[in-house]
């Protein structure tokens, strides 16, 4: 079945018949259930002063909060550009060595490992670089579109289209980035190798 | 053009609480978000109230409708919302019940009724993304990236949804698209 014709399948599906009443009194159903919502605001705007005192002080510990996590950020930032300059060169001096068999090259704990084929049947493609953090330990991999890796326990496979487009799938979601740019979810990172950073 | 500034004052009355603007909004609207509702969940029950309750958040947050999108997307992203929050809830359920509201005469339309039935089953089966993706790009004809701005993910998410829901869709439908029985079930 190709794909017109799944759409062709798919179109059979309609939705019920309803009659002109249903549709004449529908607005009015809605507009009857927000009548019965309204009373509430009434209530709200005599707190409304109280409310915004309270925002206030809320607004001034977030902006506490924020701080110190930007200089968090910049610290880790740091730290992780330095895992991935190591990476790099790491990888430029394995890549020639293992030619065909490196499916991915793994950094965790502070220790290397490679992930090889016994055969040289690793297809040839651009590098890509995936990064993970679980609690407060990190771990990042040089590998290549197709190939499943380990990070941390976790288990991802990397794919690539055909536009040059990066998917990471992992048991929880797909992180993405259609243009090949470095994409981000929450501790999950991939994007190319050899961009800069 | 016209269309769009009319909308557009119906907005802005709505948003000064004027009800009669968004009794107009919804009349505009009703029919399309009914069937996308009932597209994500089946049953033409619940696709009623997930439809008002689309409608009612609509009015409940319409300040933040900031006129940068087309209204029809914004609107279309709350009945999704709404529709995957409700399937959530639904997947508690040990059995999925599908309820097809029908007024199909009894003189050989029933095949027509079944196959739309298992299609139906089909799509229901569907993860809750993977079933927006399509209800979006297919009945919809939205494009990837349109659809991506409603399901606030990227477009190339929404490519592999579409992309792995096709792929269920087709095993769980063959035998439809070569004419066996129609009261056969898909298979998971």
């Amino acid at each position: 079945m190709n794909n017109r014709e799944l759409d062709e399948l798919l179109e059979v599906v309609k939705p019920p018949r309803r009659d002109a009443l249903y549709w004449e009194t529908f607005p009015t159903r809605v507009q009857s259930h927000l009548a019965r919502q309204r009373p509430a605001k009434a209530i709200v705007n005599g707190h409304r002063r109280r409310l915004q005192l309270w925002n206030l002080g809320f607004a001034s510990i977030g902006v506490a909060v924020a701080l110190f996590f930007a200089l968090k950020f910049a610290h880790s930032t740091r730290e992780r550009n330095q895992e991935l300059e190591t990476l790099r060169n790491c990888y430029r001096e394995t890549a020639d060595l293992f030619g065909g068999q490196l499916k991915a090259l793994r950094v965790e704990s502070g220790a290397f490992h490679l992930d090889l084929s016994d055969k040289a049947d690793v297809p040839e493609s651009a590098p890509l670089f995936v990064r993970a953090c679980k609690n407060s330990q990190c771990g990042a991999a040089v590998t290549f579109s197709g190939q499943q890796i380990e990070l941390l326990g976790q288990k991802f496979e990397v794919l690539v289209d055909g536009r040059g487009g990066i998917m990471l799938l992992t048991q929880h979601g797909v992180v993405s980035s259609a243009d090949g740019r470095l994409a981000r979810l929450g501790r999950l990172e991939v994007g190319w190798l050899n961009e800069r950073l | 053009m016209a269309n769009q500034d009319e909308e557009g004052s119906l907005v802005e009355a709505s948003r000064r609480g004027n009800a009669e603007a968004f009794t107009a909004l919804i009349t505009r609207y009703q029919k399309m978000i009914h069937a996308v509702t009932f597209r994500m969940c089946g049953s033409a029950a619940d696709a009623a109230d997930l439809a008002q309750e689309t409608f009612l958040r609509a009015w409940h947050n319409i300040d933040s409708f900031k006129g940068k999108a087309r209204f029809s997307s914004w609107i279309y992203r709350i009945a999704v919302n709404v529709c995957l929050s409700w399937n959530s809830q639904r997947q508690r359920e040990t059995e999925a019940r599908i309820r097809y509201f029908h007024e199909q005469p009894a003189d050989g339309a029933s095949n027509e009724c079944a196959r739309s039935q298992i299609v139906q089953e089909a799509l229901v089966k569907l993860p809750a993304k993977q079933r927006a993706a399509i209800v979006l790009t297919v009945y919809e004809k939205l494009n990837h990236a349109e659809a991506a701005k409603i399901l606030s993910c990227s477009e190339t998410t929404v490519s592999w949804r579409v992309f792995a829901a096709r792929r269920k869709l087709k095993r769980w439908l063959k035998t439809l698209s070569v004419g066996t029985k129609a009261g056969e079930q898909p298979r998971t």
